[in-house]
């Protein structure tokens, strides 16, 4: 089994895209089976992306790639860049990872998206498989808020029965748009695990600058798409696992009401969600709004977590916009309905994401003796918070994986995964998928 | 690709991201050993690397002393962060004060490996 990974930086796409190439598949003898190309969004161009995209198909001689932009990428044999690519390439008789499939439409169209991934699942006859895919992520154009805003002021205030409806309008808004958040990828991962799947990973492109987002499929790129594939095999088991960084928790408090379809909840305790959000965090609103208005007003130190009836807690990002009066959540509404919505507020710190993600990759990696790859979708919020001590977090996972185990970290706008037939959509964490063998491989002895 | 034409194409990396004004790569003793600025800059930039020319042996006497890989400082306007090289040179990055410094630190913390092993 040949698998090698690099991360590669440049100012210039072409450039960068070169040295991945040598880098990782100079290390692959002949050519690979499958690879994962993510790339940070500060390239811009839709074209961009194509260009070096088609250059990776030419010189690998296969279509069968996806990824991506991210923030931030990382691979266990270099130091992450925000300005550079990473690359993944497969090439094994025991690891079955099937031709890629997308969906271009998928804000609107979840179901198609999932059907198209199912199909991938029913086709595979392995004994063992998981999924993995990628979607479009938060993303607000510069006039975003300009429009919400006239919706809050003119219907929230004035027609509070009609919430629902302004709801809908906001989220159909989004979506027509290009913006707004991933809970579109819950309905994937409901219909997945209708249809029996048991296992997946996903994770959601984004550009923190919330300018544009892009996913990979061949040299297809992608602006609102989903592209996924299945990894399989006889011979090789997945282990999945999530957390986030739980180790300060402090005040709960009761999301009173929310709007329907929308991620956007209006009273917090009974009173206007703004007002009390802020009240809770104990932070005044000018603070709040100067330490926060360079990262789209997400609440990066405090994050939210809603106990949910099936998923346990789960973390969320608040946005609380000063054009708004309500505040935006990242919840969707089936978790909002399965929750007794009782919330309560967690800190983050850099140690408290460094040890988050070793129990990650330890726990996805427990029952496999020998891990031969591993994924992990970590939280473009959490990048923030460890800073450049990111380089830390990646060596704590390839603590937890062992030596000399190629993996891929993408930081991302949202992280799903189905681990034992439970989806689990949240934000600020971190989700791993692990590939090794179970027991490790026995020669065969002829006597 | 020579030693010299790496670490410029490493600081031209590092001020093609949007944020960054300038990068410069100094001795401890404050000479300047090569530098990427962007096409325009202001009267202020410039009293900001005149700032930090004057103060990198004081900086890095602190850092030296005190076991620190990076410090960051906000004046007029702007935000510099300086990591160390090795023990002769430290970088130092010049970005606007809106820029992510989280997201900044760990390409320069990239690029100050990548320039070590050019040296």
């Amino acid at each position: 089994m040949q698998i090698a990974t690099g991360t590669t930086s440049h100012r210039s796409i072409h450039t960068a895209t070169k040295q991945i190439i040598n880098d990782v598949i100079g290390n692959i003898n002949g050519t690979p089976d499958f690879m994962i190309a993510a790339y940070t969004p500060n390239y811009r161009e839709k074209r961009s992306y194509e260009e070096a995209l088609a250059k990776i198909c030419e010189e690998t001689g296969t279509n069968n790639i996806i990824g991506g932009t991210f923030p931030a990428v990382a691979t266990s044999n270099d130091t992450p860049t925000t300005q550079g690519c990473s690359l993944i390439a497969f090439k094994s008789s025991e690891l079955d990872i099937q031709p890629p499939v997308s969906y271009s439409n998928i804000r609107i169209n979840p179901d198609r998206g999932a059907d198209k991934l199912i199909k991938l699942f029913k086709e595979n006859k392995k004994k063992n498989k998981t999924g993995f895919f990628l979607t479009p992520g938060p993303n607000f154009p510069p006039d975003a808020f300009e429009g919400m805003k006239m919706l809050d002021m003119r219907f929230a205030h004035m027609f509070r029965g009609m919430f629902n409806q302004v709801g809908k309008l906001i989220n159909r808004n989004m979506g027509k748009n290009g913006h707004g958040v991933t809970s579109f990828a819950y309905k994937i991962l409901k219909k997945l695990l209708d249809s029996g799947v048991r296992n997946t990973l996903g994770g959601a492109t984004i550009d923190l600058d919330m300018l544009s987002c892009f996913q990979f499929q061949g040299n297809n790129i992608f602006s609102n798409g989903m592209v996924g594939t299945t990894f399989s095999s006889d011979k090789l088991d997945f282990g999945h696992s999530w957390t986030f960084d739980k180790s300060n928790r402090s005040k709960t408090f009761e999301i009173s009401k929310g709007l329907k379809s929308s991620g956007y909840v209006h009273t917090i305790n009974n009173k206007p969600s703004k007002e009390e959000f802020l009240n809770v965090i104990d932070i005044p609103a000018d603070i709040y709004e100067e330490a926060f208005k360079g990262t789209a007003y997400a609440s990066l130190l405090y994050l939210s977590t809603l106990k949910s009836k099936d998923q346990g807690n789960l973390p969320f990002v608040s946005v609380c916009h000063p054009s708004l009066d309500g505040v935006i959540a990242t919840i969707p509404e089936e978790i909002l309905d399965e929750s007794d919505r009782i919330a309560e507020f967690c800190t983050q710190s850099g140690i408290g994401v460094q040890k988050s993600a070793y129990q990650c990759a330890n726990s996805a990696a427990q029952g496999i003796d020998n891990p031969v790859f591993g994924l992990f979708i970590n939280c473009s919020n959490r990048l923030l918070i460890a800073g450049d001590k990111t380089e830390e977090e990646n060596r704590m996972i390839g603590e937890a994986l062992g030596p000399d185990v190629p993996f891929m970290t993408l930081y991302s706008g949202g992280e799903f995964s189905l681990i034992n037939h439970k989806p689990v959509y949240a934000a600020v964490s971190v989700h791993g998928m692990v590939g090794g063998y179970s027991k490790s491989p026995q020669k065969n002895v002829v006597f | 690709m020579s030693s010299k034409m790496g670490i410029n194409s490493e600081l031209q990396d590092l001020t093609h991201l949007d944020e960054v004004e300038a990068s410069i790569l100094f001795r401890i003793d404050g000479n300047v050993v090569d530098s990427s600025f962007k096409e325009e800059y202001s009267h202020k930039l410039l009293r900001t690397i005149q700032w930090c020319k004057a103060n990198v042996d004081k900086v890095s006497l602190e850092m030296k002393s005190s076991n620190l890989n990076k410090v960051t400082y906000e004046l007029n306007d702007f935000c510099v962060i300086f990591y160390v090289v090795d023990n002769l040179t430290i970088l130092t990055t010049i970005s606007t004060k809106n820029a992510n410094i989280s997201l900044l630190s760990i390409e320069s913390k990239r690029k100050a490996l990548l320039i070590a092993n050019h040296m």
